[in-house]
């Protein structure tokens, strides 16, 4: 194997990235300015070393903990609890949102071997004991695995407190027109619809 | 709704060819083993993005070939023109509808609903009661999208809370919560059953009684596993049922244990039945199922008649062609020598089918 075959082959391992791609990703290396090369792989090789897990939340961050966790103006009655570290950039970027944050790191999953015990579950669960939330919001994703998720460690908090527990809506998008919407969503947006 | 045009690559034996389909009938002659069977498939393909043959799509691929392609131009219920494209790479499935990339299979099955008649169906009538409720879900599903939604809920629930039954310290606040989703989706898809199966019933038994020549009145009965459908009652049925299960390493009630029973007055109709009899029921069930979604949807469904006419006598075929009143397109398959249908007539269209080619002829009796 050559060192190209070696670069494509481990290219075409990170996620979303196929042969075609990262055969095409391998030669924009090759011929690429002088000092790129060298940078990139400088912060891919320290990238473990600096951004790590918030040994509160399980966000990703360069400091511990994560600046949302230390920050002392988030509303500390509201707790988003959401599978990745990605999501959290997701929700922050909209910036409608002022809570603080929980990551899973996955969903429940026993078909995987997936249990509460790989998950971020007891954190969550001595974090809400010990916290003053009064509102647990589930930003699971809506699959089976994200409800059975959400389901679940509602349980578990049901038996800790008295909390509010709200779950994120999904339907119809908004400026959205329904004749454009997939029968699924509309179907879905139909059984979750809310009073007016 | 009906086919316009298919186009095939690389299908099982089916030669790469573009097949005009715009009639009202389509009549394939050939013998065995040359592709009539193949096309239909092909047409069903187009229709679920899935087989009625084979769960597996690398078994539609034609032998030294990495995947295959349809594609189809259509018109939809409401006389659009539409265009079907599926490909299949290996253990990928590429699906699109106008050109537009489609993930969920769920998207397709609403545009150009088919029936298929096999010569298999006598196993809906004589097989396992697996083999009837999938008879039935795969009715329902096409119908309702509400039915496939609790039926993708309940079967993926259904596998989680096995694979934890297996596990040798399963977290049991788990189950509470596979219960419940088992519950909700299990017992909206039981409300659903027994409505359908009572009505279904009612039109099939009619059916048999004129076709048949059999004095027996037989009846389809749904037998449910849960005994109850309120959803906190199923709940406790799970519950109580959870040291079996947890032994078993299976879950032992539920939906996916419903019997569906045909009986006649006499008690289990197969116990009774010949063959003919049993084969005649299964054609029975294909014709109720294209009324009943005539009924609820006010479409009718393009038909796919695959050798079924085959074991009828004269007399019986024409009552059932006639009971089965066709509106829509249809697609028979036949062996060179049953000329059940010949000379011309408008809107029919005959193809003699030999080595994976269709040829089209001018006139049924050429054949």
């Amino acid at each position: 194997m050559t060192e190209l075959d070696d670069l494509i082959k481990h290219l075409s391992m990170l996620p979303s990235v196929g042969p075609k791609s990262a055969s095409r990703i391998a030669f924009f290396l090759v011929g690429s300015q002088k000092g790129f090369n060298e940078s990139l792989s400088r912060l891919i090789g320290e990238i473990k070393e600096k951004v790590f897990p918030c040994p509160i939340c399980g966000s990703y961050s360069e400091t511990s903990p994560c600046p949302i966790c230390s920050d002392p103006g988030r509303d500390q009655s509201l707790l988003c609890i959401v599978e990745q570290p990605q999501d959290v950039l997701t929700i922050q970027s909209i910036g409608a949102y002022n809570g603080l944050f929980h990551v899973l790191g996955g969903t429940l999953n026993p078909l995987e071997g997936i249990g509460a015990d790989k998950l971020n579950i007891r954190s969550l669960v001595e974090r809400v004991e010990k916290g003053s939330f009064k509102e647990i919001i589930f930003a699971t994703n809506p699959t089976e695995e994200g409800d059975t998720t959400a389901l679940y460690i509602k349980r578990l908090l049901e038996r800790k407190g008295d909390f509010i527990f709200s779950r994120l809506a999904s339907g119809i998008p908004i400026g959205g027109d329904l004749g454009f919407a997939s029968r699924n969503t509309l179907m879905r947006s139909l059984r979750g619809r809310t009073t007016f | 709704m009906r086919f316009l045009c298919v186009g095939i690559k690389d299908f099982r034996n089916l030669k790469t060819d573009v097949i005009e389909t715009d009639f009202d009938q389509v009549v394939l002659h050939g013998r065995n083993g040359q592709g009539k069977t193949s096309f239909l498939e092909a047409l069903y393909t187009l229709c679920y993005g899935a087989s009625f043959r084979t769960e597996n799509p690398k078994d539609m691929v034609c032998h030294g070939k990495e995947g295959f392609q349809l594609w189809s131009l259509i018109q939809d219920s409401a006389g659009f023109q539409r265009k079907i494209q599926l490909s299949v790479v290996g253990s990928k499935r590429s699906l699109s509808i106008d050109s537009r990339p489609v993930y969920d299979r769920k998207d397709l099955i609403f545009l150009l609903p088919c029936i298929i008649f096999s010569y298999d169906d006598i196993m809906i009538i004589r097989g396992e009661p697996d083999q009837r409720r999938d008879f039935f879900d795969r009715m329902l599903l096409t119908l309702d999208m509400e039915y496939l939604d609790d039926l993708r809920v309940y079967k993926k629930t259904l596998k989680q809370r096995n694979a934890l039954l297996k596990q040798e310290k399963p977290d049991m606040d788990l189950f509470v919560v596979y219960d419940m989703k088992l519950a909700q989706s299990g017992s909206r898809l039981m409300k659903s059953r027994a409505a359908a199966i009572e009505t279904f019933s009612k039109g099939f038994s009619e059916l048999y009684g004129t076709i048949a020549d059999d004095k027996r009145k037989i009846e389809i009965v749904y037998r449910p596993s849960w005994n109850c459908l309120d959803e906190d009652e199923i709940r406790s049925v799970l519950e109580s049922s959870l040291q079996r299960d947890l032994y078993l390493s299976t879950t032992t009630t539920g939906i996916h244990r419903d019997r569906i029973i045909i009986n006649d007055q006499d008690g289990l109709f197969i116990n009774t039945a010949s063959t003919g009899q049993m084969r005649l029921a299964s054609l029975c069930l294909r014709s109720a199922q294209a009324q009943y979604f005539k009924t609820k949807t006010g479409l009718d469904p393009v038909m796919l008649l695959d050798d079924v006419l085959l074991e009828l006598d004269s007399g019986k075929r024409a009552l059932f062609l006639d009971k089965l009143n066709l509106k829509g397109q249809a697609f028979y398959t036949f062996l060179p020598e049953e000329k059940y249908f010949s000379g011309k007539k408008e809107g029919r269209c005959y193809y003699e089918v030999e080595d994976g080619s269709l040829k089209r002829m001018e006139n049924g009796s050429q054949v």
